[in-house]
């Protein structure tokens, strides 16, 4: 049931009815409604998956107790890393083993031990990878003394189920939950504002993201035979196609989350107008870096305080391999995550790092010439990643590099895939209207617009783009992860 | 909440209104479209068809069988309802489409090759969107094509994403491919191609099951009705019958076994001289239009035969 | 040691770590005010307060502090 499609419309005006009319008054029946909302949610997509869900909340909800009541350092020290374990060995388990095993057999017969090792047959639970992040840093939040441990096990479950994040995100912190604790007030700006950003959302996924992958698709699967220059527009689209599809699904998760008087943190903010890869990881995916850099390379970052820019460097390689590890088991997403890893070294080293640089204009409102050759420059970087994420094999990415260079660049392929003049344009509308909103949380904020006539405008230009080009298949690039 | 839910439903109703007359003018455009996709069944709709013969088929009925020439030749009026890119089970809604808007004919040439008895692929499902809000051909094509109760009783919705057929709903200039037809017929006026041949190497004669049962009701349906069904073999290029075999053998038995449940003659063309010369094909599979021409005379004169029995 | 010498010398460090002379500490600064406060200059400040007092942060301690005042309290703690 993802967002743009009928069956999630009919479910979400029920939820949305009973939740702000015969449950108005009492915060606790409204957070009943939304767990129970939240499992047939989840169970409609994967029911057989339901009950791991629900065991593992009831045994994360435990140990956030547990930790909580325990007298002794050690207990909770004890307890946290019962908590952090059984999160990350549920991840490994469902995500991770068959690829361990099949990497480990590789090696082993390369070294000339023949192995008898089958890999097994585990299904993976959609969401798996974004709610046992949510596990995790419930443990550690609360040992760290960031949350108090909830008693309440509705909220606690509803902050894990949560319907609007649980299959692709955003990855909320522990904090969410005094949201769910607090009495919720419907609010009319946030919840046309949410209207909006939904709209904002449908547009970026539909007529961006999937024309993108009419062509993506139709190079990546034929790459042998494409012309040099169709290979590398390819990767261009590639990279606007997976920020298109994910940042316009958390735009409607939020949406969502809006309408029901929940502020979900922010997902993306504009990461094309990064200046250089620092920033673009400020800016993308930023609920996974935010989760990553708290529990992964501050920790990291601390243990090598020591060794000073060689152990931040440290932290951050490592950081980022598991970044890219987090998308999949696929040695691509390890290269991908050291691939971006690598990139952060220079900006170490010069301690241009951590600079957080406000985007200039020039005279017509367009970037300052320097900040837009940062912009490119990053963007290529990010593309050549891009590809890197996208092939199936690190041999299938290299040869697409070369590929892009050795055939001849303006020749046309022999498939031939033109130039999608089209969907070129679609890429060019969504980035100057986020380059003009790039202060605003998302693309369709209309604040300053009084006129009802021309805010119809905008919102019938938008449904008109959508009902014309928009291809309707309804798949999200990130469900799989 | 008030506020919101009476700016929301004005929103709503400005939208829905707005829908709703477009779908209304689209509609109305697209069923007196030309356009390829379009015209058999706008024909069929609104011109009250009286036809003695209607030819069956996919892209191999739609540019192999010339009504012109079997009009001539029989001296009954003929119409191709082939459809594009189709197997059995979008051909029997066409035909079914066909009852219900035109009179009965009296036979039916059904081609037949090794994957009519196939369920489609949705190929060019935009065919049927300007008729879909008829309980007639949702209730034949939901299943088959995917199509929802939103399809059906919203308006507008049916059509999104199909750029090209809403600008020509809408009256503007478009893409959408508009040869030239003759009842049905599309002469293919092209010189070989050998791009096709050369990657034919799956072609196998297959069926199934869900399609098998279509077909087999559709044969019953016409036995019952007094429609005489005529099934045909048309010439297929002779290096993919020796190339690949694709199952021949297995193929002939298939169909022969129905042609002897419902009594139904099957003219076959798979071993004709035609197929021996790549002039008359325009690729492996098809007939140009010089090709076309002769086999239809054949085909004509061995019905003419066969009628006359 | 004195919270008046245990500030004095905390000025030394974050005039150097974050590259500002002018800088004047008080209970209620948090990384926000410093112009070059960040998660990177954060762990060389943490390295050299550690060096300076000679004592060890845990991580935990570290996420607990709030402002420059919760930093010199725990700097007492350990000290005492």
């Amino acid at each position: 049931m993802v967002f743009n499609s009928t069956p999630f419309v009919l479910f979400f005006v029920v939820v949305f009815f009973v939740y702000w009319f015969p449950l108005k008054r009492t915060t606790k029946a409204q957070n009943v409604f939304l767990l129970v909302a939240s499992y047939f949610f989840y169970g409609y997509a994967d029911w057989k998956m339901l009950p791991l869900l629900m065991v593992a909340t009831a045994v994360f909800y435990f140990l956030g107790i547990g930790i909580g009541r325990s007298e002794s350092e050690k207990k909770a020290s004890w307890l946290r890393t019962l908590g952090v374990v059984l999160g990350v060995g549920l991840l490994l388990y469902f995500k991770y083993l068959n690829f361990f095993i099949e990497s480990f057999a590789n090696l082993f017969e390369r070294i000339g031990l023949h192995t008898n090792w089958h890999s097994f047959n585990i299904i993976m639970p959609l969401g798996v990878s974004f709610f046992t992040f949510r596990l995790i840093s419930y443990v550690l939040d609360v040992y760290n003394g960031e949350v108090e441990p909830t008693r309440d096990v509705v909220e606690f479950a509803t902050y894990i189920a949560f319907f609007p994040c649980i299959l692709s995100g955003p990855i909320d912190k522990p904090k969410f939950i005094s949201q769910i604790h607090q009495k919720r007030e419907f609010n009319y700006e946030q919840a046309v504002d949410g209207l909006r950003q939904i709209l904002w959302g449908l547009f970026k996924k539909l007529v961006v993201a999937d024309n993108c992958a009419v062509y993506v698709d139709q190079v990546f699967s034929s790459y042998t035979d494409q012309s040099g220059s169709a290979l590398f527009f390819a990767a261009i689209l590639c990279s606007f196609q997976v920020y298109a599809d994910f940042s316009g699904y958390s735009d409607m998760a939020i949406g969502v989350g809006k309408l029901l008087g929940f502020s979900i943190t922010r997902n993306f903010n504009n990461p094309f107008f990064a200046l250089n890869v620092a920033d673009f990881w400020r800016r993308w995916h930023m609920s996974l870096t935010s989760w990553i850099t708290d529990y992964v390379f501050t920790p990291l970052n601390f243990q090598f305080r020591r060794w000073g820019k060689v152990g931040m460097i440290m932290a951050i390689l490592i950081n980022m391999v598991v970044v890219g590890l987090w998308h999949g088991a696929n040695w691509t997403f390890v290269v991908f995550g050291l691939y971006h890893g690598l990139l952060f070294v220079p900006l170490v080293l010069s301690g241009a790092f951590m600079k957080k640089d406000q985007l200039r204009t020039n005279r017509i409102g367009l970037p300052a010439l320097k900040d837009l050759g940062g912009m490119l420059l990053t963007f290529t970087l990010v593309s050549i990643g891009v590809i890197i994420f996208r092939a199936e094999s690190i041999g299938q990415a290299l040869e697409f590099f070369s590929r892009i260079f050795s055939v001849g660049f303006f020749s046309v392929g022999i498939a031939g895939a033109g130039i999608p003049r089209r969907t070129c344009l679609f890429v060019a509308i969504m980035l100057v209207i986020e380059w003009m909103q790039r202060n605003q949380e998302h693309g369709l904020v209309l604040k300053g617009v009084k006129s009802v006539f021309v805010r119809y405008v905008c919102y019938f230009g938008i449904l008109s783009f959508v009902f014309m080009y928009g291809v309707f298949n309804e798949t999200f690039v990130y469900f799989q992860f | 909440m008030k506020r919101f839910l009476i700016n929301f439903g004005f929103f709503f109703a400005v939208l829905f209104a707005t829908a709703w007359c477009l779908d209304k003018v689209m509609t109305d455009n697209l069923q007196h479209s030309n356009a390829r996709v379009f015209n058999t069944y706008n024909v069929i709709y609104n011109d009250n068809l009286k036809c003695d013969v209607v030819i069956m088929g996919s892209s191999r009925g739609q540019v192999q069988y010339d009504p012109a020439i079997l009009d001539s030749i029989i001296g009954l009026n003929c119409y191709n309802i082939s459809v594009d890119g189709r197997c059995i089970d979008a051909q029997v809604t066409m035909y079914g489409f066909y009852c219900h808007h035109a009179l009965k004919p009296k036979y039916v040439i059904q081609n037949i090759e090794w994957g009519t008895v196939l369920m489609s692929n949705g190929y060019e499902r935009e065919q049927y969107l300007p008729y879909l809000n008829t309980d007639d051909m949702y209730e034949q094509t939901y299943k088959s094509e995917g199509f929802t109760w939103v399809d059906r009783w919203l308006p507008l919705i049916r059509y999104a994403g199909y750029h090209e057929v809403i600008k020509e709903g809408l009256g503007f200039k478009n893409n959408l491919n508009r040869p030239v037809m003759y009842k049905g017929f599309i002469p293919r006026d092209e010189i070989w191609d050998g791009s096709v041949f050369r990657q034919i190497d799956t072609l196998q004669f297959t069926y199934n099951p869900e399609a098998v049962e279509i077909f087999d009701s559709y044969l019953m349906r016409c036995q019952e009705e007094g429609v005489r069904v005529v099934l045909v073999y048309a010439p297929i290029y002779i290096g993919v019958t020796q190339k690949i075999g694709f199952g021949v053998q297995e193929m002939f038995d298939f169909y022969q076994s129905f042609a002897d449940r419902y009594e139904m003659p099957i003219l076959d063309y798979t071993y004709d001289s035609l197929c021996y010369d790549t002039n008359f094909f325009y690729n492996a599979t098809h007939l140009n239009k010089t090709g076309a021409e002769i086999f239809t005379s054949k085909l004509a004169m061995d019905l003419r035969k066969l009628f006359a029995e | 040691m004195e919270k008046r010498e245990i500030i004095e010398r905390l000025t030394a460090i974050f005039c150097e770590i974050f590259s500002d002379n002018t800088l004047v500490l008080n209970d209620d600064m948090t990384a926000a005010d410093v112009e070059n406060w960040d998660s990177l200059t954060h762990m060389m400040m943490i390295t050299k307060v550690e060096e300076v007092f000679g004592i060890r942060f845990k991580l935990r301690e570290l996420n607990k502090l709030k402002n420059v005042g919760d930093l010199c309290q725990i700097i007492m703690d350990k000290l005492s």
